[in-house]
């Protein structure tokens, strides 16, 4: 049984080294070039994933594996918490293998201790994170993304936690009427001594809408697993009546994932650093920002990007969204008004802001909250009328862009929902992205596709496109991807650049056809 | 719990269908531009099916029926058609139905936005109350699918 395991592993390990013609390409991916190896994976890994089972429910993972640096994973655990088998399963692994191309693009192929497969495509940022995409087809599978990040075992510690963190958890709710979306985030403050002493918290859910801050009443625990604490880094939370398990990244990063039941949400808790402003004065400059959800027509994405005065004004917006495969693009102009922020002083120290602007055009009213990890970065919450949505939210530095500037090889990550099909859909990729001003990106994806008759993955399929910059590059910029997957031939994307190692995508297609929403980061190796 | 919860979710069988006159019961009459669903706006449509399209190419995507009121045709948007479909909810031309939902902007358009549809003696929830369309779950056992929140 093993032995047919390993060897449909080592197939797939060798469909990655092919160098075209995965999934019917008619285009097809480049030679893996790059400085990546085995040996770029190396050291102990937690990992946390998140999206659909076949059955259409919530699913996610988050657990932790060691690599060797030759192939081989020596061992590995993970939560999971599949909303159609309810009870939250510890999972424990053979050892397994790996492959990593040049590229940064592999596989990891895992079983656990009952024979169940997992496997995993990941890109490798650098030797210390990167993307994983399940392409697990058979029962096991599932429309799953996530990210991995190289561990701190010297950390495995309850004092690790030790600080104010900023999270953002996201998933479905099953505590009101309906079942329905719900985004967590909010900032709690660890004392390295299992308390959760303080926090505030903003809830949006898709019955109740969103709560505004809410401050923790009563303390919360933590602790480390007594049985994998110190090999994996598995610990347990409770707090704001939530359960929670989580594996440690280092002492400035925890993986959360909910326990209880009472939904299925995860994310990670990031350690507040730098001078959090407390004040409307200590929060200026440009920022962007992604936001995935659901609107009240369905699926919904939005990248955007303004400027803050230090005094409380908006300006220099620019906005893409896909509402239900409906685009909208506002610019700054006469079309806003009403355009605002607000530092929480109530709740000062907590690194929470507001902002909201109005536009005319579409008559609709944006409403976010913010919670600052660092002065420049954080998690946001879409609070508008009718929508739950969350992401992430960057300070935007080093403009004016320039495709010269932006040169090099990228990682990638999109996730959303096909609208014909109502299916689940996940991208990988790696490419590399030169200076032309066409014809600039070159690589290879890997999807898969969630939908009523199960799982089907794409793999190793080329991927080719434009980034065309516009003006300095700080507001919307295109980004057309053709691909040979036959999940779909093509994509267009609106691009924000947050810096020259990030990039932030909505698919603005007006075909109808899909809301996908996702990150490009630059490799380092 | 679970179980529990599903009895919420589907709300089959909560009311019977004991209008039979084709009309327009308090539908939603503020002129709408509001992006918002707001359970105070709500309003009953009834009538007529004169057409369902399952899979819908005018947004919102998904499942649409025009229904003749009395005071008109209505574009009725019903969300996820796999949701009706899993619930045996089958609509077809002439049916009769009662819909609780209201106008909503979206686009240019102000679409009727359907949170519970009713079809005889079985009533199906498929928007929240904030108005976020449930999401197609398939039940192991091959029964009703529940309502869910719709997750990107």
């Amino acid at each position: 049984m093993k032995r047919l395991f390993w060897l449909a592993a080592l197939a797939v390990a060798a469909a990655l080294t092919a160098c075209g013609g995965g999934g019917g390409s008619s285009v097809p991916p480049p030679p893996p070039t790059g400085g990546f190896s085995l040996s770029s994976l190396k050291g102990q890994y937690a990992f946390s994933m998140s999206g659909l089972d076949p059955n259409g429910q919530y699913l996610a993972r988050t657990g932790s594996f060691v690599a060797d640096g030759s192939g081989n994973i020596s061992s590995a655990m993970e939560d999971v918490v599949d909303l159609s088998l309810g009870t939250p399963l510890e999972v424990t692994f053979v050892p397994g293998k790996y492959s990593v191309l040049a590229n940064g693009r592999g596989v990891i192929a895992l079983q656990d201790t009952s024979g169940n497969p997992l496997t995993l495509t990941m890109i490798l940022q650098s030797s210390s994170q990167g993307y994983l995409l399940q392409t697990d087809t058979g029962p096991t599978g599932t429309g799953s993304l996530g990210s991995f990040n190289l561990q701190t075992p010297t950390d495995f510690a309850a004092t690790a936690l030790n600080g104010n963190y900023v999270f953002d958890f996201s998933g479905e709710s099953l505590t009101g009427a309906t079942p329905t979306v719900v985004s967590t985030v909010g900032n709690i403050s660890a004392n390295g001594n299992g308390l959760i002493t303080a926090g505030v918290i903003d809830t949006n859910d898709g019955n109740s809408g969103p709560t505004g801050a809410v401050p923790l009443t009563l303390p919360g625990s933590y602790q480390l697993d007594p049985a994998n604490g110190t090999t994996f880094g598995r610990g347990t939370a409770q707090f704001a009546g939530h359960t929670y398990a989580f594996y440690i990244v280092d002492a400035t990063r925890f993986k959360f994932l909910e326990e209880d039941l009472l939904g299925g949400t995860s994310g990670d808790g990031v350690l507040q650093t730098g001078a959090i402003p407390t004040q409307n004065a200590g929060f200026t400059g440009s920022f962007a920002y992604l936001v995935g959800g659901s609107s009240i027509a369905g699926p919904d994405a939005a990248a955007a990007r303004f400027t803050a005065d230090g005094a409380g004004g908006v300006g220099t917006i620019s906005y893409d969204e896909s509402n239900d495969g409906t685009p909208l693009h506002i610019a700054q102009g006469s079309n806003i008004s009403g355009a605002t922020y607000a530092i929480d002083t109530t709740n000062a120290g907590s690194g929470r802001g507001t902002f909201t602007f109005t536009d005319s055009g579409s008559a609709r009213t944006f409403q976010y909250v913010f919670y600052l990890s660092s002065p420049t970065s954080g998690v946001i919450q879409d609070v508008s009328s009718g929508t739950v949505a969350d992401g992430s939210f960057f300070g935007q530095t080093g403009s004016p862009f320039t495709l010269a500037g932006l040169a090099g090889n990228y990682a990638f990550n999109w996730s959303g929902v096909n609208l014909s099909s109502f299916g689940v859909e996940n991208y990988v990729g790696q490419y590399a992205l030169a200076s032309t001003a066409s014809n600039n990106i070159s690589g290879v994806v890997d999807a898969t596709a969630l939908d009523i008759n199960g799982v089907a993955s794409y793999p190793n399929s080329g991927a080719q496109g434009t980034l065309t910059i516009a003006s300095d590059g700080s507001t919307n910029n295109t980004y057309q991807i053709t691909t040979g997957s036959s999940v779909s031939p093509a994509y267009n994307f609106q691009a924000y650049i947050v810096d020259a190692n990030t990039v932030l995508l909505v698919n603005t297609d007006s075909t109808h056809t899909r809301v996908l929403a996702g990150f490009v980061s630059r490799q380092s190796q | 719990m679970r179980m529990r919860k599903m009895s919420l979710w589907i709300v089959a069988g909560m009311a019977l269908f004991c209008c039979t006159a084709v009309g327009q019961e308090r539908a939603s009459q503020t002129p709408v531009r509001s992006s918002e669903y707001d359970l105070k706006r709500e309003g009953t449509l009834v009538g007529t099916v004169v057409s369902y399209t399952e899979s819908s190419t005018t947004p919102p995507l998904g499942a649409h029926v025009a229904l003749q009121t009395t005071g008109g045709v209505v574009d009725v948007h019903l969300g996820d058609p796999r949701v009706l479909t899993a619930n045996h909810l089958n609509i077809q031309t002439g049916d009769t139905l009662r819909i609780i939902g209201e106008n909503v902007a979206f686009g240019s358009a102000s679409p009727f936005l359907a949170r519970i549809v009713q079809k005889g003696t079985q009533a199906l929830t498929v928007r929240s109350e904030r108005g976020i369309p449930v999401r197609y779950v398939v039940q192991k056992n091959g029964a009703e699918s529940k309502p869910r929140g719709g997750v990107l």
